[in-house]
Parts: structure tokens; C-alpha cells; sequence
């Protein structure tokens, strides 16, 4: 896995921040308590003389690990945050897929709606799967959350001129551009605190985090933050096969992705 | 590890997606599993194992081999990581091609000298445009050489033309390379191969290399130029596009041509946070603060190159340094749609301005049409 | 014995897994021996088959003591997530 110049990438992303707070009047940020959105957190602090000046919205499903609510809990007191706390149900499955996809997507559309949110800010990372290789560092979504991947506008240089489309909002991006690897140099460096989920215990870690029914943890031995970065660069499993929407076809998620699910 | 971000240009048919992938398996920059998967779907769909199934991700782009986005696919070389970004060829898939391309710095152009197929049109216009855009280096890789005995005489001729068609413009490049080869077997793509024994160059990976390693940065003292993004709570945000920032200096807010002095700033590499007390309240989107007047031009008429996709309109806005601005263009022409034309465009108000060879980010700026579409870009010259 | 407590309480969630229960749960885990927890899942396609996972909680020695219910009935009877009572444990699930 390539290693980039983190202090690049941190000015980049810090720059996408800016101008998304210059071009849209109500920006929210989405969290998961997982290491790239805690790591758009700090970004947003390095970007904002040390405050994160926007609410953080966590869909909460219910069936989070115990982990992660405590994680979120102690750390939106330590940086506070403002944050949403939406509520999610879980629905009858759409396309084969039940818990995550569907449910998030209704109190995602809820939430940004009753706060007129112009702009999200999630934390998607071109690397993580071919699909996402597809996004744009500031992309829209119509008012029913739709993608129209085929049909994206041009992002020509440093320009992100955003025309949000009929009651939509636009997406920002400012991981985009940063592998797995520079995540975790990132947070060795900045001393970013890390969901435990992520560190071995019982011979397993968690590499990636969905919620207690659709995520499934590696056989590892890695107990912090230098242990993962070393494993890292040894192993090429790929990130997402911990989770069980994954092991479905690309193309599905694809139209997850397209219908509004994050 | 620096990454080199490098567009590959080509028709459809020429390979182009074939060549990352297999420039991908070669470096051994792709794990195991991603080729098993794609050797999954080739066998799904009846067909050989293609490499070009590494990349796309798109349903519609494995079924039809046609690319309709931009991938963008990162390989290590020796000491380097590259990022090949492979974009569509079709007409009406250009917004995505101009996106793939703006933000390379080198290009490789991708000719099949197979019968029939060879320099099409729309590789031309894609060289042009890439190069517009910005890139002034480029190997043109002669694909499917297998496909006729490795033979001289038709890379020659291909050879010829591309250098015909560059002619125009072959003082904007600083940098024209040839090496012809074979995606699908592997020819001069990372060693040199001995079926094409005439070629005494070296392989296409290599040549790369070379051109990165090589590249000099000029490190001049440069006047000092900060494009401003916007404020929050009592600071004005910014990037510094030249020279570096010195505090107690005086600066001019162009085009207000207000002289200023900076109280405080924070930098993260080029982007910087600024406290400017006699800028409190003032609306700083799209203005810069320079170090010397006369290292830019402030005016409300720019005289530039443009290119449109859609027909262009007298009436129209373009998007320079994060601000829009309303612009009327005398448009005499009649052609239809992906158009070059040269021409002066007259704002409402003044803006601050470079010729693109001088400050590159003072020197382009993005078009769009009367309902906020995009409709392509111009070059200041 | 160190656990008891936890144990009746487990079965009144089994029986009753209703918002007062559950607060007597997040009470009592903080007093007891309790140290990890296993998520036993099936996949759900609606909110009612939630009624179908459970959670097993065991001692800091990695002994099972008691199994958990993880939903929660609101009001109306509608079905609820309650792994958010489960904070402090620390998860032993293996693939």
C-alpha cells in the first residue's frame, strides 16, 4: 500500500474544508466512530482553529457495538461537539440487503431535511472500493439522495463550483485522496484517538466498522496503532472483507450508493 | 512516497485500460484477491482473462468494455507510486475525461498500430484538450505491436503522424516520447522486450521514471501570491499559489488595491489561515493579496483560449478562483458543440488575472452555461 | 455470589425487555463481575428479528455467566436496538 506525504494530504483536505465552508451556509458532518470520520474530525479542528463548528450527525441504529457508543459519548463531551443523535429503524430489506442500507438512508433524508443541511461531510476514501474510485471531492445528491454516477459533473483543478440540484445537497469529500495506510500514519502522528474495536483482543480485531450484525472481525494480533500500520503493510487482504454487505456483488452496492446510502 | 499522477489517453479500442491493468500486475500493485475477482467476472462473462477488469467498477463498464468514469489506479514502481487515471474516450463522457486530465501532470497516449485503428481524431482531441489543461509531457506508447509482427515500418508511421499533428503546438511541450509495445503480452511495458529488437529505447515504466526523477522544480525566489477562500469567526482563509508568507509585510488586496498588513497566520503547507484586522467585514471570495502589483493584471476583459462542449452563447458564467462571474462573448461562429475558439470575454466587474504560463492558477478558469452547467473551460494567454 | 444480581436481571430482560429493565441492566453491570460480551446474531430482515439476537456476557476470566436479549420494546411494542446498554463491555467475537 502506498504511503503519501501526509503533509500534503492534510493540506488538501484542509483546503476542501474551507471551501465548503465559503460556498454552503449549513454544513453537518457524519460520524461513525469509525477511524476515517474521527479522522475528519480532527481534520475539521485543524481546518477551524481547533473546533469542529458544525453539528455531527451519528445514525444510530440501535445495534451499534457498546464500544462505539461509548467512544462517541466520551469524545463529543471532549471536543464538543454538537452532535445529532438520528435514530434509525430497521426495515424490511430492500435489494437483499437488511440492517444498514435501507434503514440509514430514512433517517439520513429526515435529519438533513428538518435542518435544511446544504452540505454533508463524510469520509469516504477513494481506496476502500473500486466503486467509491468513481466520486468526486465535492458531489451532489438530489433531494431523494439519488447519484447519478453516470452522469457527474466535471471537477476541473482545485475547482469545486457547487450547483446544488433541486432541494438536494452536495457531498464533501475530504478523504478522498488518502489510502488506508495514510489514515493510520495519520492518526500515530496527531495522536488521534481510536475506537478499541479496531485493536486486537482474542486473537481478533475489527478492520473496518459496520454495526454488530453486519461486521465480522480478521484474525489478527494487532494491539495498537504501529502493530496496525506494520500489518498493513504486510497483508493485502482487502479492507471491507470483514464486512458481510461486501461479500455481495459491487454492482449492488453500487445502487446503494445511487439510491442514497453513504 | 510521492505519487506522480499520470492521465492515459487513447481511443477505446486501442487498450488503454488494458495497459493499467497490466502495468498494475506487473508492479505486483494489485493483491491477489482483486485479480481472482477479476478473473471471476471475465469468466462470468465469457470471456479471457482481462486485466482491464481490474479497474472498471462500473457493471455497465465490464459488460460493454466501455469506461464511463475515471479510475483512477495507484502502482509502485522502484522508489515512485504513479496513479494512472484512465478516462473515457466517448464524445459525451468528456466532462469526465476534462476531470481525469486536469489534474494529471503527465500524460500517456495509447495508439493501436493495428490495421484500421491507428491516431483517431478523438485521441487528437484529447491530446489537445489534456494539454490545455495543463500537461506539457507525454509518452505516446504504440500499442499491439504483436498484432503485426512487431513490425518497424507501422510505429514509424505512426510515429510520423503524431509528430505531424503535434506540430502545432509543440512549444508548449516540454517533454514528447515514443515506445512501442504490447499490453496484453506485456511488451515494453516494464522491461524491454526482444521481440521488438529494432527499438533501442527504453520500456515504457522506465521512461516514466526517468521523466519524474528528472523533473526539476525551479526554486526561484517568487513573489509571494495568496488566493483567498473565505472567512471564519475573525480569520480570512486562504492558499498561497507563489512565493511564501512573511508577517509585518505589506500586502494589496486586489482588485480593491487596498494595502494591508497581516497581524497573525498559521500554515499548513500552502493552505493558511490569516488575521487581517483591516479586512474585518469585507467580503475577500475570489480576491488575492500579492506581494507586487505588477505580478498580476486586474481588468474586467480576458482575452483566452477556450473550449466548449456545448455550443457557446453570448451569454454565460465562468468559475475563477472559487467565485462566479457572469461574462458576455461575442460569438460569431456556428459550430455545433467541442469547440475551440479564441476570444475576449467581458465581465461585470474587475478580477485579478495571470497568463497561464506565468501563475498557472491565475490563468484558467471553468465555464458554465446560462443555467449553471458545466460547459467546458478557458486558458488565459 | 458477585454475579447474582446480574443473572435475575437477565432473566427479567428475557421475559420483559422493556426501558426499566433496561436501566436496572446498565445499573447492576457496572457492580458486576461482568468483562466481555459475543454478539450471537441472524441476519435481519426486519425490526422483529432482532427479537432473534442475543448477547452472551461473561466474567473476566472469559467464563459464560448469563445470555442477554438486545432489543428493547418501546412504546406501542415496536422493537428497538439496546446494544447501547452493553457500554463498558468489551466484545470477544471471533469471524
Amino acid at each position: 500500500m502506498i504511503e503519501q506525504n501526509l503533509k500534503e494530504l492534510e493540506e488538501k483536505s484542509i483546503y476542501i474544508l474551507r471551501e465548503a465552508n465559503a460556498r454552503f451556509k449549513n454544513i453537518a458532518v457524519l460520524w461513525s466512530m469509525g477511524k476515517d470520520s474521527t479522522t475528519v474530525l480532527y481534520l475539521i479542528r485543524k481546518a477551524f482553529l481547533g473546533k469542529v463548528p458544525f453539528p455531527v450527525i451519528h445514525i444510530d441504529n440501535g445495534i451499534d457495538f457498546p464500544e462505539s457508543y461509548k467512544f462517541r459519548d466520551e469524545l463529543a463531551k471532549k471536543l464538543k461537539l454538537n452532535l445529532i443523535v438520528a435514530k434509525s429503524e430497521i426495515k424490511p430489506e430492500i435489494s437483499g440487503f437488511s440492517c444498514c442500507g435501507a434503514n440509514k438512508t430514512e433517517a439520513l433524508k429526515k435529519v438533513l431535511k428538518e435542518h435544511k443541511f446544504d452540505a454533508l461531510i463524510v469520509s469516504i476514501r477513494r481506496d476502500e472500493h473500486g466503486v467509491r474510485a468513481k466520486e468526486r471531492i465535492f458531489s451532489n445528491r438530489d433531494k431523494n439522495f439519488k447519484w447519478d454516477y453516470k452522469n457527474q459533473p466535471a471537477e476541473l483543478w482545485d475547482d469545486y463550483s457547487s450547483k446544488i440540484e433541486n432541494e438536494g445537497h452536495v457531498r464533501i469529500h475530504p478523504l478522498l485522496d488518502w489510502n488506508e495506510i495514510d489514515v493510520w500514519r495519520y492518526i500515530k502522528k496527531e495522536h488521534i484517538p481510536v475506537n478499541p474495536l479496531y485493536f486486537s483482543r482474542n486473537g481478533f480485531r475489527y478492520r473496518s466498522l459496520g454495526c454488530t450484525h453486519c461486521t465480522v472481525p480478521l484474525k489478527s494480533n494487532a494491539k495498537n496503532v504501529d502493530d496496525i500500520i506494520k500489518e498493513l503493510k504486510t497483508t493485502t487482504v482487502e479492507e471491507r472483507s470483514g464486512r458481510e454487505q461486501d461479500k455481495e456483488r459491487e454492482y449492488t452496492m453500487l445502487k446503494l450508493r445511487a439510491l442514497g446510502y453513504m | 512516497m510521492d505519487v506522480y499522477k499520470i492521465v492515459v489517453i487513447g481511443d477505446k479500442d486501442a487498450g488503454k485500460s488494458t495497459l493499467i491493468g497490466e502495468i498494475a500486475i506487473l508492479t505486483k500493485s494489485v493483491s491477489e484477491a482483486r485479480i481472482n475477482e477479476a478473473k471471476k467476472e471475465s469468466k462470468k462473462l465469457g470471456k479471457e482473462f482481462e486485466p482491464a477488469f481490474i479497474l472498471d467498477a462500473f457493471k455497465e463498464e465490464r459488460e460493454k468494455g466501455l469506461t464511463i468514469d475515471t479510475t483512477a489506479m495507484e502502482v509502485s514502481y522502484k522508489d515512485v507510486a504513479f496513479q494512472f487515471i484512465d478516462v473515457p474516450g466517448h464524445e459525451s463522457l468528456i466532462k469526465n475525461m476534462l476531470t481525469g486530465a486536469s489534474n494529471a501532470e503527465m500524460g500517456v497516449v495509447i495508439i493501436s498500430a493495428k490495421q484500421g485503428e491507428g491516431l483517431t481524431c478523438e485521441t487528437k482531441l484529447h491530446i489537445e484538450l489534456a494539454n490545455m489543461l495543463g500537461i506539457d509531457k507525454f509518452i505516446f506508447f504504440i500499442n499491439k505491436m504483436d498484432a503485426n509482427g512487431y513490425s518497424k515500418e507501422k510505429a514509424v508511421e505512426i510515429w510520423n503522424e503524431t509528430h505531424k499533428f503535434l506540430l502545432p503546438f509543440i512549444n508548449d511541450l516540454k517533454y514528447i516520447g515514443f515506445v512501442p509495445g504490447s499490453a496484453l503480452n506485456g511488451d515494453n511495458i516494464l522491461k524491454r522486450s526482444m521481440k521488438i529488437s529494432w527499438y533501442k529505447g527504453s520500456s515504457l515504466m522506465e521512461r516514466l521514471y526517468d521523466l519524474v526523477k528528472n523533473d526539476k522544480k525551479i526554486n526561484k525566489n517568487m513573489p509571494t501570491i495568496i488566493t483567498l477562500q473565505g472567512t471564519f469567526e475573525d480569520k480570512i482563509f486562504g492558499k498561497i499559489i507563489s512565493g511564501d508568507i512573511k508577517r509585518n509585510e505589506y500586502y494589496y488586496l486586489m482588485p480593491d488595491n487596498k494595502k494591508v498588513l497581516i497581524d497573525e497566520y498559521k500554515k499548513n503547507g500552502s493552505s493558511v489561515s490569516l488575521k487581517i484586522s483591516q479586512l474585518d467585514k469585507t467580503d475577500i471570495s475570489g480576491k488575492v493579496l500579492v506581494e507586487n502589483k505588477n505580478d498580476i493584471i486586474v481588468s474586467d476583459k480576458i482575452n483566452a483560449k477556450m473550449f466548449f462542449i456545448k455550443k457557446p452563447e453570448k451569454h454565460f458564467y465562468i468559475s475563477f478562483l472559487g467565485k462566479k462571474y457572469k461574462a458576455i462573448f461575442d460569438y460569431k461562429e456556428n459550430k455545433k458543440k467541442l469547440v475551440f475558439v479564441n476570444g475576449t470575454i467581458n465581465l461585470k466587474e474587475k478580477v485579478v488575472y495571470q497568463s497561464v504560463n506565468k501563475i498557472k492558477e491565475l490563468g484558467r478558469f471553468v465555464i458554465y452555461d446560462k443555467n449553471l452547467n458545466f460547459n467546458g473551460f478557458g486558458i488565459i494567454n | 455470589m458477585k454475579n447474582d444480581e446480574i443473572i435475575k436481571i437477565a432473566d427479567m430482560l428475557q421475559k420483559e425487555p422493556n426501558e426499566a429493565n433496561w436501566e436496572k441492566f446498565a445499573k447492576a453491570i457496572k457492580k458486576s463481575g461482568i468483562k466481555y460480551y459475543k454478539i450471537v446474531y441472524v441476519t435481519l430482515k426486519n425490526a422483529e428479528d432482532l427479537t432473534k439476537s442475543y448477547a452472551e456476557l461473561f466474567d473476566a476470566k472469559g467464563k459464560l455467566v448469563t445470555k442477554i436479549p438486545i432489543f428493547k420494546r418501546g412504546k406501542g411494542k415496536k422493537v428497538e436496538g439496546a446494544t447501547i446498554y452493553l457500554k463498558g463491555l468489551l466484545n470477544i467475537n471471533k469471524w
